[in-house]
């Protein structure tokens, strides 16, 4: 309490000692002031806590001084000193310049006043405290709004961080999603490669995959023939169908010089995000179409260029990353192409062997039936000629059998013909009755057998046309025949050959494995000859299998038979028991 | 009077070249295989066969090997009709010939030259 400062403000010297006195014993430091000028002056010069001040005072009056002395220092706490005559200017002084209280004129009570002062000092500390605690609570208030902010800085940055975490994860997903729908892809196509053997469905799901995972809206899937450089598509959005502006738009000629075929022709991809030149130019020439954007992949094997890969107008750009999996996709589908040509080559090569086999048969079977002929042929020019050592010139009988001489010449001839004509037969299918071909092959059966067998021909008149090679539906009907009457010769019997047309539903279809349901012209011959074991129903398609007697066949007949029917897409089966004759029944595919 | 024997498995054109031979002066006997062909002539010897080539039991090449190892001086003909490559009878008649066939004739045989042949084979 001692360090506390009051200062007396008294024009009247002895108040001012008095007062100082009594104060200086309680221990307070004390200043006095006669007037309020100099009032001031200490107040300005020196901390004062508390000042007590006349409120009647010449020049400066009490209250006046009071303002002043508020302005220089706000927590200066105010006694006013007031005269009985005062007492309304002292009320005044507390309610407009905050004096604390007022004390009267002559002090009556010493621990009245030392009272006043003591509660207005405590008044003082406790607003000066009170100030302190506000102040440290603010500062409190200022270091915790402090933390708060660097704490929510931190949270921030480590925010900032997270979204940037995100962001690499979110792009690191986005990647494995990308390598996984690649993976599918090229999965799957490598699948179809082992599954299917049709490049028309291996385009089409080269294309689904490579318009879908590049987001193209027009692409293009074809390979090169090999014969003519033209690329042949197989697979097209539909924009470039309905764009295109070649007429024949499966067939791309190797002449165009489209973006594709710039990249195609130096065997390297091509991949442009920009307007295509043939955007800018205006107008499209020939074989070219409209594209914003362009990825264009050839596929390859070595150096070979087997085919194309060519997408455009992406909804986005196309990327490395697009490239990457459309080149990867080439490298399968050129595979595919490749096998596809190999398939095509080994096709020829077959179908090549196919034919100088069946010259071989023909050339057998022909020789069997002239050999049969010619001993027929023989025999009528023989017994002619003999006739005719008889016959005068001038007899009528004479040129009768003159002209059986012509004939019989005539009729050695075209076996001859026969046999070249085989020599030189090459396959020509076309639609064709099968009547007219079926009857000539009946006229050709050896007659003699004819003696013993009785011949019946159910052939419908209207059938449906097939397409075939009429030599080989020649020797079929033939080859069968010659056997039906084979197993007949000793005890004679029925030949009988039905044509008509047939539809095969599915529980038919599934009784023989070359048969498929459809609409087909069937051709049974029937014989009531010595039949067959079931042994022997099981070898006779095989070649060489034969079980006629040396000079008398082959063995190649059925075989031969069987690969006709096999060529012309159809089917053959056969019910026979022993001596219950043999049926054979020939489905050939309608036309 | 000189003794052909005929041996094939068709039986009109057996039939046809007896009449053939006998209206031209010879003898003629039958077979229908070489089997029989071989027992007629071990029993009957002839001076002159014609034989075809492809026949049942005992076919024509084996025949004429057979005639020729028994009697090397047999004197033969041979005829075909078959026609093909497979069963080449170009190339079985020249087979024929190799193993002593004195003449052969690819079926049907001409009149004339049969029989200039026979005669010029027994003279």
């Amino acid at each position: 309490m001692a360090e506390e400062k009051i200062l007396l403000v008294d024009d009247e010297p002895d108040i001012l000692n008095t007062f100082k006195t009594l104060l200086t014993m309680e221990g307070f430091h004390v200043r006095t002031a006669s007037g309020g000028k100099q009032a001031i002056d200490i107040c300005t010069s020196e901390p004062i806590d508390l000042a007590i001040i006349d409120i009647r005072m010449p020049r400066m009056n009490g209250i006046e001084l009071i303002k002043h002395l508020k302005r220089l220092n706000k927590d200066l706490e105010i006694i006013v000193l007031s005269g009985f005559a005062t007492v309304d200017n002292a009320i005044e002084a507390l309610h407009e310049g905050g004096a604390f209280d007022f004390l009267k004129k002559p002090l009556e009570n010493l621990d009245e006043f030392f009272h006043t002062i003591k509660q207005a000092l405590e008044k003082r500390r406790l607003r000066l405290q009170n100030r302190r605690l506000l102040e440290e609570l603010k500062q409190h208030h200022d270091h915790l709004e402090e933390l708060v902010n660097q704490r929510t800085a931190e949270l921030s940055h480590a925010n900032k961080e997270l979204r940037s975490e995100n962001t690499q994860r979110r792009r690191a997903e986005e990647a494995l999603q990308w390598e996984a729908s690649v993976n599918a892809a090229l999965a799957e196509l490598s699948k179809a490669l082992i599954s299917t053997e049709s490049i028309d469905d291996i385009s089409e799901l080269v294309m689904k995959n490579a318009t879908h995972l590049t987001e193209s809206s027009s692409g293009l899937v074809g390979y090169i023939e090999p014969q003519t450089g033209d690329l042949i598509r197989i697979a097209m959005t539909h924009d470039m169908w309905d764009r295109c502006p070649i007429p024949n738009n499966t067939r791309s000629p190797k002449r165009f010089d489209g973006l594709r075929r710039r990249g195609e022709n130096k065997k390297t991809p091509l991949l442009t995000n920009g307007l295509t030149e043939d955007l800018t130019s205006g107008d499209l020439r020939e074989g070219q179409m409209l594209s914003r954007c362009c990825l264009s992949v050839p596929a390859m094997i070595g150096e070979k260029l087997l085919g194309h890969i060519a997408l455009a107008n992406s909804n986005r750009e196309y990327t490395q990353r697009d490239l990457a999996l459309i080149e990867k996709m080439a490298n399968l589908y050129a595979i595919a192409i490749q096998r596809k040509l190999s398939q095509e080559e080994k096709a020829m090569l077959q179908d090549r062997l196919r034919r100088s086999q069946k010259f071989e048969a023909i050339g057998t079977l022909a020789s069997g039936i002239a050999h049969d002929f010619n001993n027929v042929i023989y025999s009528i020019l023989g017994n002619a000629e003999l006739a005719l050592d008889n016959i005068p010139k001038e007899s009528i009988a004479y040129d009768d059998i003159d002209q059986i001489i012509v004939a019989g010449k005539r009729a050695a001839d075209l076996v001859q013909q026969i046999l070249t004509f085989s020599r030189q037969n090459t396959s020509v299918r076309q639609p064709l009755a099968l009547q007219p071909i079926i009857q000539e092959a009946v006229k050709f059966l050896d007659r003699t057998l004819l003696q013993v067998i009785e011949v019946r021909l159910n052939i419908d008149a209207v059938c449906g046309l097939v397409l075939v090679d009429p030599t080989q539906i020649f020797q079929v009907v033939m080859n069968l025949c010659i056997n039906a009457l084979h197993a007949m010769r000793e005890g004679g019997g029925v030949l009988e050959l039905w044509l008509k047309d047939m539809t095969v539903d599915s529980k038919l279809a599934a009784t023989h494995q070359d048969l498929a349901p459809g609409n087909y012209v069937r051709l049974t011959v029937k014989d009531t000859g010595h039949g067959m074991t079931k042994a022997t129903m099981e070898r006779i398609f095989d070649p060489f299998y034969t079980t006629k007697k040396i000079g008398e066949g082959t063995g190649m007949g059925l075989s031969m038979v069987l690969g006709i029917i096999k060529n012309h897409d159809g089917a053959i089966t056969v019910k026979s028991e022993p001596g219950q004759g043999a049926r054979f029944d020939v489905f050939f595919p309608k036309y | 009077m000189k003794r052909i024997l005929i041996i094939d498995d068709d039986e009109q054109v057996r039939v046809m070249l007896r009449k053939t031979v006998e209206r031209a002066g010879y003898e003629a006997l039958e077979a229908p295989d070489g089997q029989r062909g071989m027992e007629i002539n071990n029993s009957t010897p002839a001076d002159l066969i014609i034989t075809d080539i492809f026949m049942p039991e005992k076919e024509g090449l084996e025949t004429i090997m057979a005639l020729k190892e028994t009697l090397p001086d047999t004197k033969i003909i041979a005829i075909s009709g078959g026609g093909g490559y497979l069963t080449n009878s170009i190339r079985y008649l020249e087979m024929a010939k190799q193993l002593g066939a004195a003449q052969t004739f690819p079926k049907p045989v001409d009149r004339k030259k049969l029989l200039e042949t026979i005669q010029e084979l027994l003279t």
